[in-house]
């Protein structure tokens, strides 16, 4: 990976290159959105410029809440150890974030980052402006290693501590969680108002199945093991797979969570453009 | 079954094998590490200790294969050809048996199945020599004893091939004068125990010949099959055999003299018993160690087929060689040692080391040293008559001839025809049972 922060920042420019190469006039490549206007809202925060596209009245919402906290929570549990073609989930997942607060510190947001674990290896990083939160967070990212498991909500919450403001949290996670502790996390957070944004990593080969041959599968997190051949599992294993994310996406469109699946053989740089643009085309929550 | 190459049949351990790979495959395999293996181990679990059908069959052809093969390098005979079409049939009788026939002693399954080859109107021969033809109501020629093999022998040769033949011979051991025959033809052997007619007189054995066997304690069982050749000549040749056995040392012997010396041990042997050699007697030896295993055989000038296990190196020495094995090496050496001879065995009178002293040509061979000896001591002697008590009966087993295809120590006890070769069947089998494999193998990859 190298130093963390300078990836980070080369994929953000690489991003920001493209976003201005694309950029329509007028608009900005700010991390915050547009919204409906409400009543009540003042009306000098109308972006007239949009009105006078569109016929609707929009207000910007950097310009209304510039005390916005990225909050970052990493699945640090073991499971996110499985790598794939060289890069862990932990590791791709750890770059994300890095490149996501790269680009909250441009627009001036503060960030906060949870290592989401059970284990002792859980760091929490409170919200803090990114002059010292960005610097802090690569060197958590840089040595930050896989262990436990998610741990349940009743344990999480106090960590996560009361904040003014409105928080967006972005989880970055594999979703493999027997207790059902992920689950009860996303529909906390977002019971409690938060805006929701989960980024799904998925290995190619857990995804499509590549193994071959007579394997021993290990698993991270409980260290159980089950031999098989790939070739007699495949197709059940994949029957499975489609039940389990299906049940996964009809439980997040319930909880109004912003999911994205990420698989760890996309680049990085691809992975914050796809999704960035998507982000500024769906509408706020 | 019986087998001709018998030792094959441990080619079957290596059915072991393909399930030694299964079982090895099955505990192998490489270590992926997941994130979670609770999609996986839902199906797995299903199938874990489930050997699909294909492999399955793939396993027991293999298995089957192995079997095969191991089965046909073993050259199994299958059972004998029972002979439902005999085809052309001679029946060969001995005068004897007509002769107690035309007495009226009719009765035994023997004289029954004689009967009924005699009413299918076969054509009979005598075993007599010149084998000749014989019709119901014809003169019997006197029976004065036949050399049975030697005629069965003769028959064999004479006879159309094909031809089955019904033999009904007396039970005599007097009558296994020749070499025990392996005959081509088919045949079905009878054999009626006669008594010799009270009247019969046979000379009595005005000869006698001393053996002295020297046997060294891990000699004992060619001492025992050496004794018992011994006693087989003194009951059939008019030859009175004495003999006795002694510990062979290293030291002096007590009562060098006898006729026929064998020595068997590895020590040298004694200068006293040289010294009865050399004054007229016959020294046998056979092989000190050490030993090699060898696979040879040897044809004696006389006939027959005798089979080496064990050789022993010829020792240096200006010996005339008598029989040579396959390999070319000395088997029987004899050397002149003052006014007798030395003969060396290069082998032990034991089965382990040959079958020499299994097959007739070695108590044959025995005698006729024994006569010679026998003749030089028997002038001066008188000779007598004396009635003859009931012939000797071969042991069972030992009176029928050989049929082509047996084992060479397999006894006959007059079973009907050759056995039935399976080995080309069995080439088959393993053919068929190859492809059948590499199909399944080949579909078994492809899946």
């Amino acid at each position: 990976m190298g130093d963390l922060r300078l990836v980070a920042q080369q994929v953000v420019a690489g991003f920001l290159a493209g976003q201005h190469r694309d950029a329509r006039p007028g608009e900005g490549a700010d991390f915050s959105q547009y919204r409906a206007y409400e009543p009540g809202d003042d009306p000098r925060r109308v972006d007239w410029r949009v009105y006078a596209r569109s016929d609707r009245f929009y207000v910007r919402e950097a310009e209304v809440e510039r005390d916005v906290v990225v909050r970052f929570l990493l699945d640090a549990s073991a499971s996110m150890d499985h790598a794939d073609g060289g890069l862990s989930k932990l590791a791709y997942g750890g770059l994300l974030i890095a490149c996501l607060a790269h680009l909250a510190e441009r627009q001036g947001d503060r960030i906060a980052f949870h290592a989401v674990t059970d284990a002792p290896t859980a760091v929490d990083l409170p919200a803090a402006g990114v002059r010292r939160g960005l610097p802090r967070l690569v060197g958590v990212l840089e040595t930050l290693t896989a262990a436990g498991t998610w741990p349940r909500w009743e344990t999480l919450w106090p960590r996560l501590a009361a904040r003014r403001g409105r928080e967006l949290t972005v989880v970055v996670s594999d979703l493999h969680d027997r207790e059902g502790g992920i689950d009860t996390t996303l529909a906390a957070l977002r019971a409690r108002g938060h805006e929701v944004l989960l980024l799904h990593l998925m290995g190619r080969d857990e995804l499509d199945f590549t193994y071959q041959g007579d394997l021993l599968f290990e698993d991270l997190e409980s260290g159980e093991t089950v031999r098989a051949n790939a070739a007699e599992l495949r197709s059940a294993y994949l029957a499975r797979l489609a039940r389990h994310l299906e049940t996964w996406r009809e439980r997040l469109l319930e909880l109004g969570v912003d999911a994205h699946r990420i698989t760890l053989d996309t680049p990085p740089a691809r992975t914050l453009r796809s999704f960035l643009l998507r982000r500024r085309r769906l509408p706020r929550p | 079954m019986s087998f001709l190459s018998p030792l094959w049949l441990a080619a079957l351990a290596a059915l072991l094998l393909p399930l030694l790979l299964h079982l090895i495959s099955r505990g192998r395999g490489k270590r992926v590490r997941v994130g979670s293996i609770a999609l996986l181990a839902a199906t797995a679990r299903r199938r874990a200790h489930r050997l699909q059908p294909s492999q399955l069959l793939l396993l027991l052809v293999r298995c089957l294969l192995l079997s095969a093969l191991a089965l046909t390098l073993a050259a199994p005979l299958g059972p004998r050809l029972v002979a439902a079409d005999e085809g052309a049939v001679t029946v060969l009788v001995s005068p004897a048996l007509l002769a107690a026939r035309g007495a009226g002693e009719t009765e035994g399954a023997t004289f029954g199945a004689l009967e009924a080859r005699l009413a299918t109107g076969h054509p009979v021969r005598l075993l007599v020599s010149g084998l000749p033809p014989w019709e119901e109501g014809e003169p019997l020629p006197a029976d004065g004893g036949v050399d049975l093999w030697s005629l069965l022998a003769e028959a064999d040769r004479a006879l159309a091939p094909g031809t089955h033949l019904a033999i009904f011979a007396a039970d005599r051991l007097a009558d296994l004068r020749g070499e025990r025959p392996t005959l081509r033809h088919p045949f079905t052997w009878h054999a009626v125990a006669l008594p010799v007619a009270p009247t019969s007189l046979a000379p009595v054995a005005a000869r006698g010949v001393e053996v002295a066997i020297y046997t060294a304690p891990e000699r004992a069982d060619a001492a025992a099959h050496v004794r018992a050749a011994l006693a087989a000549i003194g009951e059939v040749a008019e030859l009175a055999v004495t003999v006795r056995q002694e510990a062979a040392g290293e030291g002096a012997v007590g009562e060098p003299d006898a006729d026929l010396i064998l020595w068997l041990a590895d020590a040298p042997v004694p200068a006293q018993l040289m010294d009865a050699v050399a004054a007229g007697g016959v020294l046998v030896r056979d092989a000190a160690a050490p030993y090699t295993d060898c696979d040879a055989t040897v044809h004696p000038p006389a006939g027959g087929r005798l089979v080496l296990r064990r050789c022993a190196p010829a020792a240096g020495e200006d010996a005339a060689v008598l029989w040579r094995d396959s390999n070319g090496a000395p088997f029987l050496t004899a050397m002149p040692a003052g006014d007798g001879m030395v003969y060396a065995l290069h082998s032990r009178f034991d089965p382990a080391w040959s079958d020499f002293v299994l097959q007739p040509l070695f108590p044959r061979w025995l005698l006729a040293h024994l006569e010679e000896l026998a003749g030089d001591r028997q002038h001066g002697q008188e000779e007598g008559w004396e009635e003859a008590a009931a012939d000797p009966r071969p042991a069972p087993g030992q009176g029928a001839p050989r049929q082509a295809g047996d084992d060479a120590m397999t006894p006959s006890f007059g079973v009907q025809g050759p056995r039935r070769d399976l080995t080309s069947l069995l080439w088959l089998l393993v053919g068929a049972l190859l492809a059948v494999e590499r199909w399944l193998a080949t579909a078994e990859a492809a899946a």
